[in-house]
C-alpha cells in the first residue's frame, strides 16, 4: 500500500478506526458496485475500488472473489470454434454474410421505444470519465502487492487531457 | 473584377475538394470495414436468430445515438464459443457467442457494444489500415495506393490487424467512451467492471479467451485504468432492474 488509509464500515458508509498502512497488502474479499470489501492481517473493512491497483501484484492480475464467479451460464468447453489468430489469418472473406448484416433495419424510432419499453433513462448531460496520465499504469504496475490476491492503493484521480467528445 | 472572379472560383475549387475528400473517406472506411467484417465473418458466421440479430441491432443503434457520429451502424452476432467482439471501421460491430452467454443482463451487453462503437468512433482499427497503405507508399514510391488496393488485400490485411490486436491505449479509451456512452444511454456503469471482471475466470489457456487476451490488456489493467479515470464518480440507474428488460435479455440468450 502506497497511501495510508481508513476502512469504511460499509459501502457509503462511514469511516472506522481501521486503517491501512500503505506497503502493507490487502486481499479483496468482494466488490459492490464502487467499493472493495479487503482483508489486511485479520481486519478487514471497505475501501473504495479506486484507491487501490488491481494490476499492482507480480502476477499482473488479480483474483477478485465476488461471489459471482462460480455461476452463471458458462458452458465449458475444450476448444474455440473459429475466431483464432489463425481463423482471422487464413479464413476467406465471406460477402454473403456481410450483406446478411447489412439486410438487418430499424429505424430511430423503434430505437428509441427500444430505450423506453427497457425503463432506461438517460442522466442528465455532463457525463465524462478524464483520461489518466500515460504514466498512470507503470505507476500502478510497480506496487508493492506480493500475492496473487493483493491489490496496493492506486494514486488517485488525476485529471488530464480529457477525451475529446 | 477578375481578381474577384478568380478568388471566387478558387473558393469553389477548395469547397469542392473538401466535400469530395469527405465523401471518399467516408466511403473508403465503410469499404474497408466491409471486408474486414468479411474476413471475420469468414472465420465465424453470422448466427440464424432473426430476432437476437434485430434485438442488437436495437440496442446498438440506441447506443449508438448517444454519440454524435454519422454511421451507418450493422450490429450481429457470430457463431463461436470465443470469447471476443470486433470492430470494424465505418459501423460494423460483430459479438461472439461465446461473450454473449458469460454476460447476465442488457447492461452489460450495453458496455461490450458501447466498447466497439468507440473503437469505431476514434477510428482505431481504420488508422492502422492508413498507417500501413501510407507505409505501402512510401517503400513503393506510388503516387497513391490510398485508393488502390482490391477487396481481398484489404480483407487478408484486416485479418492481421484483429489477429495482432490494437495498442493497449486504444483499449482502453475504446473502454472510457463505451463507459461513456452506456451510461448517458441510462445503463448502469458497474455493468462495465462486472464483465472486465467476469474475464478474470478465463486466465490461463482457456482457448475460448486466448484471443482476447493476446489482444487486449489485462483485465486487472482495464480495471485500473476505469477506476484511475472515475468510473466511480458517474452517476448510477437508481430504479431496480427493469423486468422487460431482462426478459428480452433472456430470450437473446436462449436464442443462441
Amino acid at each position: 500500500m502506497r497511501e495510508d488509509a481508513n476502512a469504511f464500515d460499509k459501502p457509503d458508509g462511514k469511516p472506522t478506526i481501521v486503517r491501512f498502512s500503505a506497503g502493507s497488502n490487502i486481499r479483496v474479499l468482494r466488490r459492490d458496485g464502487f467499493w472493495i470489501e479487503v482483508s489486511v492481517a485479520g481486519k478487514t473493512g471497505w475501501l473504495k475500488a479506486s484507491q487501490v491497483s488491481f494490476a499492482a501484484s507480480p502476477g499482473g492480475s488479480v483474483a477478485i472473489d465476488t461471489g459471482r464467479m462460480g455461476g452463471g451460464n458458462i458452458v465449458s468447453s475444450s476448444a474455440a470454434r473459429g475466431l483464432s489468430a489463425k481463423d482471422l489469418l487464413s479464413g476467406q472473406p465471406n460477402f454473403n454474410d456481410v450483406s446478411r448484416l447489412e439486410a438487418i433495419q430499424v429505424a430511430p424510432k423503434e430505437a428509441q421505444a427500444f430505450a423506453l419499453a427497457g425503463g432506461l433513462k438517460p442522466p442528465p448531460n455532463g457525463i465524462r470519465l478524464s483520461s489518466p496520465p500515460q504514466t498512470a499504469l507503470k505507476s500502478s504496475a510497480a506496487g508493492g502487492a506480493s500475492s496473487s490476491q493483493s491489490v496496493s492503493p492506486g494514486s488517485g484521480m488525476k485529471k488530464k487531457n480529457d477525451d475529446d467528445w | 473584377m477578375t481578381t474577384g472572379k478568380h478568388l471566387l472560383s478558387c473558393c469553389a475549387l477548395a469547397f469542392l475538394m473538401l466535400c469530395s475528400n469527405s465523401v471518399t473517406a467516408q466511403s473508403d472506411e465503410e469499404r474497408v470495414g466491409r471486408a474486414a467484417a468479411a474476413q471475420v465473418l469468414g472465420a465465424a458466421r453470422l448466427i440464424n436468430s432473426e430476432s437476437s440479430q434485430q434485438y442488437l441491432k436495437l440496442l446498438g443503434e440506441y447506443l449508438a445515438s448517444k454519440s454524435d457520429a454519422a454511421y451507418k451502424w450493422r450490429f450481429g452476432a457470430i457463431e463461436s464459443d470465443a470469447i471476443n467482439a470486433f470492430a470494424m471501421p465505418g459501423g460494423y460491430v460483430l459479438v461472439s457467442t461465446g461473450l454473449l452467454k458469460i454476460l447476465e443482463n442488457e447492461d452489460e451487453l450495453a458496455f461490450v457494444l458501447a466498447h466497439e462503437i468507440a473503437h469505431v468512433l476514434r477510428r482505431h482499427h481504420y488508422q492502422v489500415v492508413m498507417r500501413q497503405r501510407l507505409a505501402e507508399q512510401a517503400s513503393k514510391g506510388l503516387q497513391s495506393v490510398v485508393q488502390g488496393d482490391d477487396i481481398s488485400k484489404l480483407a487478408s490485411a484486416s485479418g492481421q490487424i484483429y489477429a495482432r490486436g490494437l495498442d493497449k491505449g486504444a483499449e482502453f479509451e475504446a473502454d472510457r467512451l463505451g463507459v461513456e456512452i452506456m451510461t448517458r444511454a441510462g445503463y448502469d456503469p458497474v455493468a462495465a467492471l462486472n464483465v472486465i471482471e467476469r474475464l478474470l475466470r478465463f486466465r490461463g489457456n482457456d482457448p475460448r479467451a486466448e484471443l482476447l487476451f493476446a489482444t487486449h490488456p489485462s483485465p486487472a489493467e482495464r480495471l485500473d485504468m476505469l477506476f484511475q479515470s472515475g468510473i466511480d464518480k458517474l452517476p448510477r440507474p437508481r430504479s431496480e432492474a427493469n423486468a422487460d428488460r431482462q426478459a428480452r435479455f433472456k430470450r437473446l440468450i436462449q436464442g443462441l
